[in-house]
């Protein structure tokens, strides 16, 4: 900070308000209605306030040597109850000589901004806003600067576990000074790793008159520039921002996709990382307002346009497990993409590389469920359990008595029934084999925690959440790219909380049901327009299953099944069993 | 506090003599002070019993210095010497099999008493593999997997970046999860009160139940696996620098600023002295009272464990790339160059050959003179402490994601 210039501006200050000229004195008087500005002239208040040349650089705040509880303001000392002072800026609050101060103060448990007046040789405090320390947050510094006659951004940062964390205020000048907005951006997360950087100015904004103030964020290579307006009442966030900003990024992707597709992609994961930065929707927001987690961005049609885009790009590259990690977008956020984007997507998925074929191996019109035997032999179970000799075709009638369920416990003596839909969200159905009690584990909650309206109680279709098999270790349930661990006790019980698996991580092994080869090298995951096989060691990539034809057999896939050394994959497609081989 | 002989014992008679069990579905169905384990209501004791004496044991085991033998786990032993009774190659192994894990290996693998070899990975997954490199069963810890196994009785138990410290069956069923305040990143010891114990935010006294029976905070987070040592002492270091001995009820014995991180576990020799590596590239003798009695310096940090042969000398590489061997004095008796910093411990055979791995990508083997006898390039970083099998196949991981077999 530059003392010097700091006093001029002071001196300034100074000499403006003590000659009575109220109405053009730069630390009041600047916003209409709404301020606390006592002793300011009804008369003068109506008219446009005189745009004032702004001095060279504004004034910052001092900064304080560690553990110091007494900040100068005018000529005596604010002696702090608790904690230590971190910074102060020097500036007139209340109009009178000498100067007051805006003072930053620090303890273990939060940190705390004051307005200070000096009063003769004494001082006054008044507490204008504080904020918690997280856990596992320490070191904190800060700095306050004068953006403009009538406002102050002071930043306050802490050294976190996961990174630093800061806090920006925006501070009205007036004699009862307001911390109107308090910006908050948390360290990088799993889901949000992108470095956020933000900036605090003030400027006309909507040629008012009045100063308005800009956040200027930057997540990434992606810049934001979020706005308050100085409004009568105080100060209205300009809710244009961020979707225009992201409407901007989204549409040059979509123009650039079929001309450039890896910079299409770029555009588009930024505007998906922003969204999550910023919108509550997105899940994982590393921005807070005045104590909120992020702005409501609602149904974004700009992040709906860029999942469009990244997940056509991530499709013809053949990732086709990072393709539906992106189509959960879509589903858990409640984007709404247009018919156009949906039809992009669409023509992505039909075109993707595809080397399967398949054959008819039987029909069904009733729903069945698939698994395999061994390499060679499909079991087929429904109203007619048979099994099918996949070389020679030969079927053979099974009784029901014989059929072991596909998804059971290493002892034999648990297995799943099934996967219900209910209000709790999706549960898996299971029962010891040859009893008819049965328990219910839940495998995923209910997404908007909303209470049912009317009972629900359906089975989940094949594109919903799922028992892949049963490990030792418990259940492994997985939705599209989704996977988890259920841990289970020996009674088949929950036994502590779900593990959650990344598409790079194997499945629990052994494991037993009909989706995952028994090695949990492998699994299937049902889509409308195909089947992706899941390895493991390829990560996001996996295997994309659409014979030629997929269309012309009609009706949706009701059931699927991979066989143990995961070569092939049997699907019943509307009343056909077919199996796939590639 | 019951001694692990005595919870043998308790083991041996129960074996003999069926005691009446309810099924149960949780422990207030059960009357008195008997728990619900595997559906049915026991006793504590019979049940901790149970569980210190590995599956097909009828007779108490022996005990070697008053550690258990039915454990197996980080350097072999609860003293960290690193000897095995097995023989190693003395000549230039050849691969047998790799398994292959989806990210770095760093643990040791840790064998079972019926060959079963249990290791854990930085994807977060451990696996039980059999003798032909196969693999039994898999279990998804949801974070990464520093430490080597401890296999005690019938329960393999680790520690995870999840803040846990795990315990399951050895046919990979989940016998309780004890959550943690910090992440895991040093292998659990068995004491010889049959507790296990484990440090995170400082060190944790449990027993085979998975009941917490004291925390023992510290400034610091710890990383280096608990040594029991003879007169009935946890030690511990901390990364501050600070080595601390624990009394079995979690009361500070004494504590000893080094001066450099302790990154590595210590190791106890058969008089109870102390030896302990450093952030500052020393390697300290301390004595039973925890008063320093030398320092061996080498030219950069020390973070394996130092093994203990049997003469006495201390075997430990160093991030100056070499692996020093030590007298009991403290003198050095040679030192062999590799071509990177010696992060792994070395291992001991039965007939003193030294095996350790660099990160300079090779695994050594080294006579108790000093001379290179072979070196196989793994391709990647071993940081991984070699297990030696009794067929002489050497185990380790590596940072190709690889559990490699050698003979």
């Amino acid at each position: 900070m530059s003392t010097w210039r700091s006093q001029r501006w002071a001196a300034a200050l100074m000499i403006c308000c003590s000659g009575g000229w109220l109405v053009g004195c730069p630390g009041r008087k600047q916003v209409p209605f709404g301020l606390e500005d006592a002793g300011v002239d009804e008369g003068q208040q109506q008219s446009p306030p005189e745009q004032e040349e702004s001095p060279a650089a504004l004034p910052t705040g001092k900064r304080f040597e560690p553990n110091q509880v007494e900040v100068p303001v005018g000529e005596s000392a604010l002696v702090l109850e608790s904690g230590y002072a971190l910074t102060a800026l020097e500036v007139d609050l209340d109009g009178t000589d000498p100067l007051d101060a805006l003072v930053v103060s620090a303890d273990s448990q939060q940190v705390a901004l004051h307005a200070a007046y000096a009063r003769g040789l004494s001082v006054v405090a008044r507490r204008v806003d504080s904020f918690l320390v997280p856990n596992h947050c320490a070191e904190p510094l800060a700095e306050a600067t004068q953006l403009s006659p009538s406002l102050v951004a002071i930043r306050v940062e802490h050294s976190c576990e996961a990174g630093k964390r800061a806090n920006h205020w925006i501070v009205t000048i007036e004699a009862q000074p307001r911390a109107r907005e308090r910006i908050t951006v948390l360290p990088p997360s799993e889901r949000s790793s992108a470095p956020i950087e933000l900036e605090l100015r003030a400027e006309d904004r909507d040629e008012d008159g009045y100063e308005d103030v800009v956040a200027d964020i930057q997540v990434g290579e992606a810049h934001i520039p979020l706005t308050w307006l100085n409004r009568p009442g105080g100060f209205a966030r300009d809710p244009s921002e961020p979707e225009r900003t992201l409407s901007a990024l989204a549409d040059e992707a979509w123009s650039s996709l079929s001309a450039n597709a890896p910079s299409a992609e770029k555009r588009a994961l930024q505007v998906i990382e922003v969204f999550i930065a910023l919108c509550r929707e997105g899940g994982a927001v590393r921005l807070g307002f005045s104590g909120t987690e992020g702005l409501q961005c609602q149904q974004s049609r700009a992040a709906a346009r860029a999942v469009s885009v990244a997940m056509a790009v991530a499709i013809r590259r053949g990732t086709f497990v990072r393709a539906l990690e992106l189509q959960r977008w879509w589903e858990d956020t409640a984007l709404q993409p247009t018919p156009e984007e949906r039809e992009l997507v669409q023509n992505a998925w039909r075109k993707a590389k595809a080397s399967a074929s398949w054959s008819l191996l039987d029909t069904s019109s009733a729903p069945v469920s698939l698994e395999f035997v061994d390499d060679d032999t499909l079991l087929v179970n429904g109203s007619g359990p048979r099994t099918i000799d996949l070389s020679s075709g030969t079927k053979t009638v099974l009784s029901a008595a014989r059929i072991q369920p596909a998804a059971r416990d290493p002892e034999s003596r648990f297995a799943v029934r099934g996967v219900r839909a209910t209000c709790a969200g999706f549960e898996a159905e299971v029962g010891p084999i040859g009893g008819k009690q049965s328990h219910r584990v839940l495998l995923q909650r209910r997404v908007d925690g909303m209470p049912c309206k009317t009972p629900i109680d359906r089975s989940a279709s094949v594109f919903e959440w799922a028992v892949v098999g049963w490990a030792p270790q418990g259940l492994v349930a997985a939705s599209g790219d989704l996977l988890r661990v259920i841990p289970l006790n020996e009674l088949a019980k929950p036994a502590g909380s779900p593990i959650e698996l990344t598409p790079s991580s194997p499945l629990p092994a052994p494991i037993r049901g009909a989706r995952a080869t028994p090695d949990g090298s492998r699994y299937v995951i049902p889509h409308p327009e195909g089947v992706v096989v899941r390895d493991w060691r390829k990560g996001a990539a996996g295997l994309w299953l659409r014979p030629p034809g997929w269309n012309t057999v009609a009706g949706e896939l009701r059931s699927l099944a991979i066989s143990p050394d995961g070569k092939k994959v049997a699907v019943q497609k509307g009343n056909e069993i077919r199996l796939l081989t590639w | 506090m019951m001694s692990l002989g005595l919870l043998l014992v308790v083991a041996a008679c129960a074996g003999t003599r069926a005691r009446p069990s309810n099924p149960c579905m949780s422990d207030t169905e059960c009357r008195g002070d008997r728990i619900c384990h595997e559906g049915r209501c026991r006793f504590v004791e019979e049940v901790l019993a149970e569980l210190a004496v590995p599956p097909a044991q009828s007779a108490p085991l022996e005990h070697s210095r008053g550690v258990a033998r039915s454990a197996n786990g980080f350097m072999g032993d609860a003293s960290h010497t690193g000897r095995s009774e097995n023989r190693g190659p003395s000549t230039t192994p050849s691969p047998v099999w790799t398994y292959q894990t989806g990210a770095r290996v760093f643990a040791s693998p840790v064998l079972g008493h019926d060959g079963s070899i249990y290791i854990g990975s930085l994807d977060g997954q451990f696996v039980a593999l059999e003798p032909s490199g196969s693999l039994k069963w898999r279990y998804s810890a949801g974070d990464k997997i520093y430490p080597s196994a401890l296999v005690v009785g019938s329960s393999v138990i680790f520690g995870t970046h999840n803040k846990e410290l795990v315990s399951l069956s050895l046919q990979g069923l989940p016998r309780w999860k004890l959550p943690l305040q910090d992440v895991v990143d040093a292998s659990a010891t068995l004491g010889p009160d049959g507790r296990v114990y484990v440090v995170a935010d400082g060190a944790y006294a449990v027993d085979l139940l998975g009941r917490l029976h004291w925390h023992k905070p510290t400034a610091d987070h710890v990383r280096s696996a608990p040594v029991i040592h003879p007169a009935r002492l946890v030690i511990i270091g901390t990364t501050e620098g600070t080595l601390i001995a624990l009394r079995p009820d979690g009361d500070v014995a004494w504590e000893v600023p080094l001066g450099g991180a302790i990154e590595g576990a210590a190791s106890v020799d058969e008089e109870g002295l102390i030896y302990v590596g450093t952030g500052r590239g020393e390697v300290v003798q301390i004595d039973p009272s925890g008063r320093i009695l030398w320092r061996f310096q080498t030219g950069d940090e020390v973070r394996a464990t130092p093994a203990i042969a049997r003469d006495g000398t201390i075997v430990v590489g160093s991030y100056d790339s070499h692996v020093y061997a030590i007298s009991s004095t403290g003198a050095l008796r040679w030192k062999v160059a590799t071509g990177a910093r010696v992060r792994a411990s070395a291992r001991i055979d039965a007939d003193g050959r030294i095996y350790v791995g660099s990160q300079d990508n090779f695994l050594y083997c080294i006579d108790p003179n000093g001379s290179v006898l072979w070196r196989y390039n793994v391709g990647q970083d071993v940081d991984s402490t070699v297990e030696i099998g009794s067929d002489g196949t050497l185990y380790f991981g590596s940072d190709d994601g690889g559990v490699h077999a050698m003979r």
